[in-house]
This record gives C-alpha cells, structure tokens and sequence, in this order.
C-alpha cells in the first residue's frame, strides 16, 4: 500500500519535478521505482529487524515500533493534510498500528502467564515424587 | 508461504501526482519504523515464541503487514 | 456491507444492466469482507474461546466466498488460483496502478 502511494505520487513526473520536490539524488539513483529508504535517504537496514532471542523483550520492542508506526502515520497526515486522496488510505494504516499494538499487548501478557507457569513448576522439580512432605523447603 | 491476490487492503487512487509528499512517505517504507522492516521482525520473532497465540500473533500481524509495504 | 446482493444474474456474456453491480462494488465486497476477516483472525488468535467472534468470522468467510467468487467470473481472477479458458490475469489493471477502486 505505501508502495502504491509513492508510486502514484511519482507517477509520470518529469526529472526538473523530482528535482524541484528534493527527489534529485533519489532520481538519479533509483528513477521512479520505489526503492526501501527512510525520508532521510538512508536504504532500508536490517537494523530494523529486531531479533533478541527473547520473547518478552521481543514482544517489548514490537510493542514500541506499533507506537512509533503510528507516530510517524501521525506526522505523515499533518504533513499531507492538502491532499484527502494521501490522507484517506494514511489514516486506515494509522488505525492498524493501535489494532496491532492491543493484541501484542494481550499476546505479551500470554507469554508472561507461560513463563510464571514454568517457574513454578520448576519449582516442583525437588523430589515431588520421593518426598510426600509439602512442606519442601527447597 | 507467499500468494498474491490481485487488490489492496484499501484503496489507493491518487488524482494528482506530488513527488514532495513521496520523499516523506517512502519512510513507512523502507525507514526504520516502516512496514517492511515490521514485517520481516515479526515473521523473524515467530520462531522462538513460547506458546501458540504468541507464534499466532507474529505470523498474522507479519502477514498483514507485509500487505501494507 | 450486504452478503446477499447477489439478485445479480448477469454473468461474462450477459448485457450490463443497471441493476448489476459496478466493478468497483464487487471489489468493495470483497476487500471489505477480506479485511472482517483479517481483523476478526487476530482478534481471535488472542481471544480463541469467543464463540461470538467465531460465528462473525464463519459468517464472513461464507459471505468472502461469494464475494469473490461473483467478481472472478465477471472479471477474471483474483489470484492465480481461479482457472479460465484464456490467461485473464494480465486483463485488469494492477492495483498499484490504482485499479483498485
């Protein structure tokens, strides 16, 4: 979708408008194909793709980057407020980050449930069987 | 597994080209808190999660995202 | 969103009359019904037990079906998946290209 929006917006235009709009070094580069790059010009990174080996950390960040999605969503509509045909499909792409966001939330608290589940029975593994005393110490 | 149909999740029909607005956006692309790299942390995250709504969660936020690039 | 406006008889070799559904309202049934399902799916990954949600998105994958069904035998494929007796894939515009409606 935000593929097709740049797409459309560049459609047609001419090497003096890319020029004008601040798009010279991009038209250089990559013409009008729509290349992975943040607004700043940097190509798209891998750094982007967070990966910690740990759920609840992993769950933390995905939390964050819905929020600083819809941030940028935010920015994007104030920026583009003169035109309602950028705007429209802006504002339906805002709203998923926040549906997003609510069921990492619920899958976070989930995978906390899981976790304490397997701490206690942990716990449980000293000599349960052997030992008949539930006053375990250990 | 990866299979294209042939619509948008919403649509986009743009009247007047504005390649001033395309510098700015192209960010949700490719930038760093864009769609193609929420995708691929997602459906990269699935791997290791610990119970089955988390895993759900991941491959179905990663697929819809990775509509949205 | 209506499921059953499908009063429409007309199919590829038929004249368009006024009562047939537009291209774009076809499609609009299909991404809308699409989208309660995507929507209704994630919801239910975290909330597997609402017996409501599970009807609604019983209720909207029978209606998709229809949908998409009633808009491929008019304008071709969706998805490779939908066999025709020429290649109609290449007949609409891409939705890029803002053939999406």
């Amino acid at each position: 979708m935000v593929g097709s929006i740049v797409h459309q917006l560049t459609k047609g235009i001419t090497a003096e408008e890319a020029e004008k709009a601040g798009l010279g070094a991009y038209y250089t580069d990559h013409g009008l194909d729509v290349y992975p790059q943040s607004a700043g010009g940097f190509p798209f990174s891998a750094n982007a793709i967070a990966c910690k080996g740990d759920p609840i950390a992993n769950l933390q960040e995905d939390l964050a980057a819905e929020q600083k999605a819809r941030a940028t969503y935010e920015k994007l509509i104030d920026l583009c407020k003169d035109n309602p045909d950028v705007v429209d499909p802006l504002r339906f792409l805002r709203e998923r980050e926040i549906v997003h966001f609510q069921r990492f939330g619920e899958a976070l608290r989930g995978v906390q449930d899981k976790l304490a589940e397997k701490r206690m029975f942990a716990m449980g593994n000293c000599n349960w069987n052997n030992n008949n005393n539930n006053n375990c110490q250990c | 597994m990866w299979s294209y149909n042939k619509i948008l999740q919403y649509p986009i029909k743009i009247k007047n080209p504005d390649p001033r607005l395309a510098k700015f956006i192209i960010s949700q692309y490719g930038g760093p808190d864009g769609e193609l790299g929420a995708s691929l942390r997602y459906l990269s995250q699935r791997f290791g999660m610990p119970d089955q709504k988390s895993k759900a969660i991941l491959n179905d936020v990663g697929t819809e995202e990775l509509r949205t690039p | 969103m209506e499921c059953n406006n499908n009063t429409c008889s007309c199919n590829c070799t038929c004249k368009e009359n006024s009562k047939c559904p537009t291209r774009e309202e076809m499609m609009n049934d299909v991404r809308g019904f699409n989208f309660a399902i995507v929507e209704l799916g994630l919801y239910l990954d975290t909330h597997p037990d609402d017996t409501r949600a599970l009807a609604l998105h019983k209720e909207y994958c029978k209606c998709y079906k229809e949908a998409v069904e009633r808009y491929q035998k008019k304008y071709g494929p969706l998805s490779i998946f939908y066999p025709c007796n020429k290649w109609r894939w290449l007949e609409q515009p891409w939705p890029w290209e803002g053939g999406n409606f």
